[in-house]
């Protein structure tokens, strides 16, 4: 608390650009002293994970200044930045499941005796760690057997025996319940009163506000603002995070085209759709021609809800009417066979067979129920797939090339275009355009503009909430597992659904 | 092309994955001729392919199964099993020709049973069923057997394994019928283009509405056929029914394969490679007792090669993923892992696998 002038640690003109699409266009965060806890929010895509990835030293930043107690500093790899005092527990776990709390805590420093490892000391040791976070675990126990959050703890035990003055926590409240978060949070304040400066990434407004010192936002690779969290209120917040601005065009022109539909009966409904405790009585209504946008953080479920309307997750409780008829049973085959599709979320591992050609991912789907005995790649099929293929402009050496050889972009239009060939009534889209080019994404937009005035009935996820006012006529907002609130064409605004995806009330 | 790297690009090609394994018998075939006038003459010929008979009726079986994801250990044991099998329903006095349709329907549906269901529907590792069903087999081989070679006197099979026709051994004829039919199934039907969707991407082939447990059953049960096929095949040579399995069968079974340039990750590679490979293992066997030279050098040299084949594979591979900048931030997490300037930490590779192991352990009902 003495050196009060000089940050901690200062970050200023931070740019970083992935192969010409700048991330990062001159970012700055500083954390003013020891014992604080800043956070550091903002939308998708704001570079945030790009800022913390240079930060503990897994990214270099093309240009800008790092400064460390107010000497300049420079942060080559994960281990320097742990040298200089910098751990960062990702969002994920990153735990030896089959090992002790011991040795995950000290992991690679376990303590070493005459003989080899002197497991008491290591134990004694771990336990000093953490007595600091003040819990009470017992350092042999299996780590794979302990809770999310435990498992959470484990890892800034972890975090904080390296010694760390500043500790990044990306997230670290994503996959909690709330009485989790609660001891989470009591952790934090117990390092924080200890002289850690913690530097949190959070989604969650209400949470950003019980725990925060000094809040960082960001936008579009810049920062936005930065000062202590009483200057702020959840809707400067949320303001400062948007920015008011309308990225995606004008959405009246895009309302129009499909202002008039909805009064047709709905094609697909679900009620009271729960599937473990990841989903919970979500009811919803897909009609021809409509486009309805799922909107929720990570881990809200909305991916879930479409894989269980799928049938790739098992559904524990209530209906799915295709129409008019109710299915106990939903799986990828009895969907595709009444007309529904499913554009899974990762393309790579759900959407496409990779070592396959162009053309038989294409034909994929529209040939599932053809005898398996039938010769494939007819003349008819390889017409298909050609005039699938400039449907969208697809740029491929030829349609025999392995589909791993395209970009992304053109992955991603494979993707779409192989359950276009079958004429599908309802499509299900989990986040479409998740790492495509700004091109692609135009170009997928106005393919799910086309479908839906060709009558289909459209449900889409999307972590980019632009993207969904932008799109839909009816947005959803799911906060872990349920749906809790549903906005029309005319209530649509960033402002409102990232403040209902946050948990609180708009 | 004009390039010294680029020929080596062409060789190993994706889409022509057994050219090298084809430009190295060429070369081993056209020095084994010059060196040894005894070596191409059309009885050497025919001696070689029907020395490496039962390794290619394994092989083939074998190659649908790496193609879908798998690797079996198994197929040593289940022709052994089947040799024994129809020994003992010769010796019931069943007419020859029913005894082998019945002990190749009795392979399918060990091959189905054991390995297909295990694998298929209950999704367990691959590698520990086939070891499993390896050791288990093995066993119920001595038990059956009594640990005594059987002899088998059934004319029909002698028929099949040592008969001629058009001056050519009945083996030959067998193994190019084999061949054709699968190379068939492999191009020419929807139900081959489902064993690459399965090895190639599992989860995708499954929800493009193809049945995958159905494929990998079936595929195993056309790998125990196989196996019981080459056993018949196999007792018809000696005349008798060995009681322990031939170790080495599944183990050059997939070194063939490999050598083929079929990816033992799955989704790549076919038949014509394997019949390659097999080729190779035999002439390399040949040219080396034609020399003189112990045959226990062929053991040596194929497994060399295997290894310079998995290199050149990789280096191949490597340049591949390389030539593909990221194209957005958000491609990059994906991509970067395997490029030379990985900026990852080993850690968070570790911790991508976990994370999607525990959204496995989760996606069942109650954590």
């Amino acid at each position: 608390m003495t050196s009060g002038e000089v940050p901690l640690l200062e970050l200023a003109g931070i740019e970083k650009s992935y192969s010409g699409v700048r991330a990062l266009r001159g970012a700055h965060l500083t954390i003013s002293r020891p014992g604080t806890v800043h956070t550091l929010i903002g939308q998708n895509g704001c570079g945030k994970s790009s800022l913390l990835g240079i930060l503990s030293g897994q990214l270099q930043p093309d240009r800008g200044q790092i400064r460390i107690g107010g000497r300049p500093a420079r942060i080559g790899s994960p281990v320097e930045a742990v040298r200089q005092g910098i751990a960062m527990v990702s969002q994920e776990t990153a735990v030896a499941e089959d090992l002790s709390i011991a040795e995950n805590v000290l992991m690679g420093r376990l303590v070493r005796g005459p003989g080899g490892i002197d497991w008491k000391a290591s134990r004694a040791r771990a336990r000093e760690v953490l007595d600091r976070l003040g819990v009470d675990y017992d350092p042999r126990f299996i780590v794979g057997r302990l809770r999310p959050d435990q498992k959470q703890m484990v890892e800034i035990a972890r975090a904080i025996s390296l010694d760390a003055k500043v500790l990044i926590l990306d997230e670290p409240t994503s996959s909690l319940t709330d009485d989790e978060v609660a001891q989470l949070f009591a952790a934090i304040r117990e390092l924080a009163r200890r002289g850690v400066a913690v530097l949190f990434v959070s989604h969650r407004l209400a949470e950003v506000f019980q725990i925060s010192d000094e809040i960082t936002v960001m936008r579009d690779g810049l920062t936005v603002c930065s000062g202590p969290a009483s200057g702020f209120t959840s809707r400067s917040l949320i303001d400062a995070m948007v920015g008011g601005v309308d990225l995606y065009g004008d959405p009246v022109t895009a309302a129009s085209a499909t202002a008039d539909r909805g009064a047709a009966g709905p094609l697909l409904e679900v009620r009271r759709l729960s599937s473990a405790d990841v989903v919970r009585d979500v009811d919803l209504q897909l009609r021809p021609g409509r486009l309805v946008g799922v909107a929720g953080l990570v881990g809200s479920g909305r991916s879930e809800l479409l894989e269980a309307i799928f049938g790739v997750r098992p559904v524990t409780g209530g209906t799915i009417t295709v129409d008019g008829i109710s299915w106990r049973h939903a799986s990828p085959r009895a969907c595709i066979a009444a007309g529904i599709g499913y554009i899974p979320p990762d393309r790579k591992m759900q959407g496409l067979v990779l070592p396959m050609s162009v053309a038989s991912n294409l034909t994929m789907v529209a040939t599932y129920a053809r005898s398996r005995l039938l010769p494939p790649g007819g003349r008819g099929e390889r017409a298909l797939a050609r005039r699938l293929a400039d449907g969208v402009k697809m740029r491929a050496a030829s349609m025999s090339v392995p589909v791993r050889s395209l970009s992304g972009g053109n992955q991603q239009k494979v993707v779409f275009c192989k359950w276009m060939a079958t004429c599908p009534r309802v499509l299900l889209l989990d986040d479409p355009t998740r790492g495509v080019d700004v091109a692609a994404k135009a170009e997928i937009h106005t393919q799910l503009r086309q479908a839906a005035a060709d009558g289909l009935a459209l449900l889409v996820t999307s972590s980019e909430i632009p993207e969904l006012v932008d799109l839909c006529d009816e947005v959803l907002v799911m906060h872990r597992g349920t749906v809790t609130h549903r906005f029309g064409r005319e209530q649509l605004s960033e402002t409102t659904i990232a403040t209902a995806a946050a948990g609180g009330q708009p | 092309m004009n390039q010294p790297l680029s020929l080596a690009s062409t060789a190993w090609s994706r889409s022509r994955p057994f050219r090298p394994v084809l430009v190295l018998l060429s070369g081993l075939v056209i020095v084994l001729s010059l060196v040894d006038p005894g070596f191409f003459t059309v009885v050497n010929l025919q001696n070689i392919a029907t020395s490496v008979c039962v390794l290619w009726m394994i092989a083939l079986g074998a190659t649908f199964v790496q193609l879908s994801g798998g690797i079996d250990l198994s197929s040593g044991a289940v022709a052994a099993l089947a040799g024994i099998g129809l020994a003992k329903l010769a010796a019931t006095g069943l007419p020859g020709p029913l005894a082998i349709v019945a002990v190749v329907a009795f392979g399918a549906a060990v091959g189905a049973v054991i390995n297909g269901i295990p694998v298929g529907i209950l999704r367990l590792n691959v590698f520990v069923v086939t070891l499993a069903s390896m050791t288990a087999i093995t066993g119920a081989v001595s038990l059956w057997s009594g640990t005594e070679s059987i002899y088998v006197t059934s004319p029909a099979v002698a028929w099949l394994a040592l008969n001629t026709f058009l001056s050519t051994p009945m083996p030959i004829w067998i193994m190019a019928a084999a061949f054709l039919v699968f190379l068939y199934v492999q191009t020419r039907t929807y139900f081959g283009r489902d064993i690459y969707a399965v090895g190639g991407g599992m989860t995708a082939a499954r929800l493009s509405g193809i049945r995958t447990s159905r494929t990998l059953v079936t595929v195993w049960a056309v790998a125990g056929a196989m196996a019981a096929l080459a056993g018949i095949i196999a007792v018809g040579r000696i005349g008798a029914a060995a009681p322990v399995p031939d170790d080495t069968l599944p183990l050059n079974a997939i070194a063939a394969i490999l050598l083929g340039g079929s990816a033992l990750t799955g989704g790549v590679g076919g038949v014509g490679g394997t019949a390659l490979g097999v080729l190779f293992i035999g002439v390399l066997q040949n040219g080396l007792s034609l020399s003189g030279i112990p045959t226990y050098w062929q053991q040596i040299v194929t497994g060399i090669i295997l290894v310079v084949a998995v290199l050149g594979d990789r280096l191949h591979g490597s340049r591949l993923r390389i030539s593909m900048r990221p194209g957005s931030p958000a491609d990059r997490g994906e991509t970067a892992g395997t490029t030379a300037g990985d900026p990852r930490p080993l850690a968070e590779g570790i911790s991508d696998t976990l994370a999607s192991a525990r959204a496995v352990s989760n996606s069942g009902p109650g954590r």
